[in-house]
């Protein structure tokens, strides 16, 4: 089947699209976003099925030919990815039909989840530039609607700095993409693959990566450039917050993973050194901001951006070997990151509160829910025999 | 020619910057929207003056249309977020009843 | 609020006149200058009179649908242009265009990025229509 590729991008526009439509014309809103999640997972993997048997997909939109219509590429990685994001989906539609208030239900909570999982989806096959950009700012509009919904206080100021940094962060993807298209002529991925092999190393060049590795750090949020993350995601209800955590600053990764293994190999255009600095700086200030703080989600958000040090390291190694570690580290971060945000949400709605010193006793009365979290826990740090272990282990 | 656009790109990006590190809400939207107006202006340089389209393979007074619809692309998307933003920072002063950014930093 | 007579008079007899430029622009949209985009601006700029003039109650009543829902049949709309390609095996976003002929007119041709359009005016609209009404009833 031809267009495989493209089932996980419509499904969840085409969700979106249902529950926004007049009260009397659409199906039951929360049945349609477990369904609809539902489907895109399934969808996934038969199209990760479909490439393992066959090959990387391609589709060419409008039927033009490749490096100037937009192109959508899926291999093996993508449809990983794809898997896991509807997966994430799926999970974060479940818990917030228990946990949300009607207020944000009706405010168009599913919709923009929707919206949130197309655009992820979206980069994930995206297969040029300009057409990744458009994915980041597809996320970044029902990112932060999402972030802002409900409008208490918090939320909007934290609304403000994520704006302001990711409009920044915009701003400089264009640029690079401007300067890239300049001097290349060209923004399909496999097309630069190809043309930077053949131009030396110049300094408008290494500008253009520059501004393009700039771009990919603050989507990730890493070193020096996290500072938006902890201000912004423990401010939303706990489902958006395990939303965020588990995909936008993994679609950073994602994308620095994809461009500079492509990019950097050919053109020995070296960022591979200021890359592995900013992960080891991530890792490191990742955990001592996680360390000075007491609530849940202020520790969670904080040991996300340490995590992502340890994929960005990965990635600079540019070995096989530590990028299939950074792979496998981000599918292990992703579930357990999930999993801990929306355990935290439930102990917060047991205990009353997020202050780890108004928590205690929480094991005692509520064992099960105890071990889970210790479990999700104890495989982020890397105890045999969970999953986490696999990653620590050269 | 292009020569006076490269100026105006680099004071176009100037000024947003500055504007952007003033403090006030309102200069951080004018700053956001100097930043794209001069992206936008990149793109249209990375586009007209190579001298070659990707669509017509024979030199000639042909622009190269991509760039063109990059830039289209982007407008509407920094439309988007620009008015989103604004009402964003509406919002923000209505809470804090401040004009100046520094005010948001007190509530952490 | 009262914005006054002038404002509302204005508002009523600009109100049509803009709708019907709006429209203009939007069919001369795919060969010309216009399209879906720009016309939806100019509708919403009609809309936004209106609001001046008359108050949020009595704008909301002129769209036929909830803000939020413009969006969702605009999005469906330009879905479904999209995947008309598909369905007919020639590609996702392949466009179509169709030659009709109505007695008394001229004949024209119809497309499917006419469509696709027509959904891009209805998301304009309707996005813009929910930040004034939510700016308007601060």
């Amino acid at each position: 089947m031809k267009e495989g590729i493209l089932f996980p991008l419509i499904l969840p526009l085409l969700m979106a699209t249902l529950s926004l439509l007049p009260r009397r014309w659409r199906f039951d809103r929360e049945l349609m976003a477990l369904l609809g999640n539902l489907a895109h997972l399934v969808f996934s993997l038969l199209l990760f099925f479909q490439i393992r048997a066959h090959g990387v997909q391609t589709l060419q939109i409008g039927a033009w030919p490749a490096p100037f219509g937009i192109t959508l590429v899926a291999d093996l990685l993508s449809a990983s990815m794809l898997i896991i994001t509807g997966l994430v989906g799926f999970l974060i539609t479940l818990y917030s039909l228990g946990s949300l208030d009607s207020l944000r239900q009706s405010f168009g909570y599913f919709p923009l989840l929707h919206v949130v999982v197309f655009g992820c989806s979206g980069v994930f096959v995206a297969g040029d530039l300009f057409n990744l950009f458009v994915w980041f700012e597809v996320i970044l509009i029902a990112s932060f609607v999402l972030l802002t919904l409900g409008g208490e206080r918090e939320q909007i100021i934290a609304g403000v700095k994520y704006v302001t940094l990711n409009g920044v962060a915009s701003t400089f993807f264009l640029t690079g993409i401007g300067l890239l298209y300049l001097q290349m002529g060209t923004l399909n991925l496999a097309d630069l693959f190809g043309k930077l092999a053949q131009v030396p190393a110049g300094g408008v060049l290494s500008l253009t990566l520059l501004f393009l590795l700039i771009t990919f750090l603050i989507k990730a949020g890493s070193f020096p450039f996290f500072f938006w993350l902890p201000a912004s995601y423990p401010t939303p209800p706990i489902a958006v917050s395990a939303l965020f955590a588990a995909l936008l600053t993994k679609v950073g990764v994602y994308v620095l993973l994809r461009f500079f293994s492509l990019v950097l190999l050919p053109s020995g255009v070296v960022f591979s050194g200021l890359l592995s600095w900013a992960a080891g700086l991530t890792m490191v200030l990742g955990v001592l901001g996680a360390w000075s703080q007491m609530d849940i989600r202020r520790i969670l958000s904080f040991h996300i951006i340490s995590q992502i040090g340890y994929m960005l390291m990965g990635i600079s190694f540019l070995s096989p070997l530590a990028l299939s570690g950074a792979i496998y580290f981000m599918f292990h971060n992703i579930t357990a990151k999930t999993n801990l945000f929306l355990l935290g949400g439930v102990i917060a709605l047991l205990g009353g509160s997020y202050r780890l010193e108004q928590l205690g006793g929480l094991f005692r009365s509520f064992g099960l829910l105890g071990t889970l979290f210790l479990f999700a826990a104890l495989s982020l740090a890397g105890i045999p025999p969970l999953a986490g272990f696999l990653v620590s282990s050269p | 020619m292009e020569d006076l656009l490269a100026i105006l790109i680099g004071l176009l990006y100037a000024a947003g910057v500055y504007q952007m590190l003033r403090r006030s809400i309102v200069k951080l939207i004018l700053g956001l929207l100097f930043l794209s107006h001069a992206t936008n202006l990149l793109l249209f340089y990375s586009g007209g003056l190579r001298g070659l389209a990707p669509l017509v393979t024979e030199a000639g007074s042909v622009m190269d249309p991509l760039p063109q619809a990059f830039i289209l692309t982007a407008i509407v998307i920094n439309f988007g977020i620009i008015a989103f933003f604004v009402i964003l920072l509406f919002r923000a002063y209505q809470i804090n009843r401040a004009e100046d950014l520094d005010e948001l930093h007190r509530t952490e | 609020m009262n914005n006054g007579k002038l404002l509302a008079l204005t508002a009523k007899y600009f109100l049509p006149l803009l709708l019907f430029f709006s429209l203009v622009v939007f069919f001369r949209g795919h060969d010309q200058p216009g399209g879906g985009f720009i016309g939806g601006l100019i509708g919403a700029v009609a809309c936004t009179l209106f609001l001046f003039g008359y108050g949020s109650d009595k704008a909301k009543s002129l769209l036929p649908f909830d803000p939020r829902s413009l969006i969702g049949l605009g999005l469906l709309l330009s879905l479904g242009s999209a995947l008309w390609g598909s369905y007919h095996n020639q590609g996702f976003f392949k466009s179509f265009w169709y030659e009709v002929a109505l007695p008394g007119l001229e004949p024209f041709s119809v497309g499917t990025p006419q469509f696709f359009d027509l959904g891009v005016y209805l998301v304009v609209l309707g996005s813009l229509m929910i930040i004034l009404l939510s700016m308007w009833e601060e």
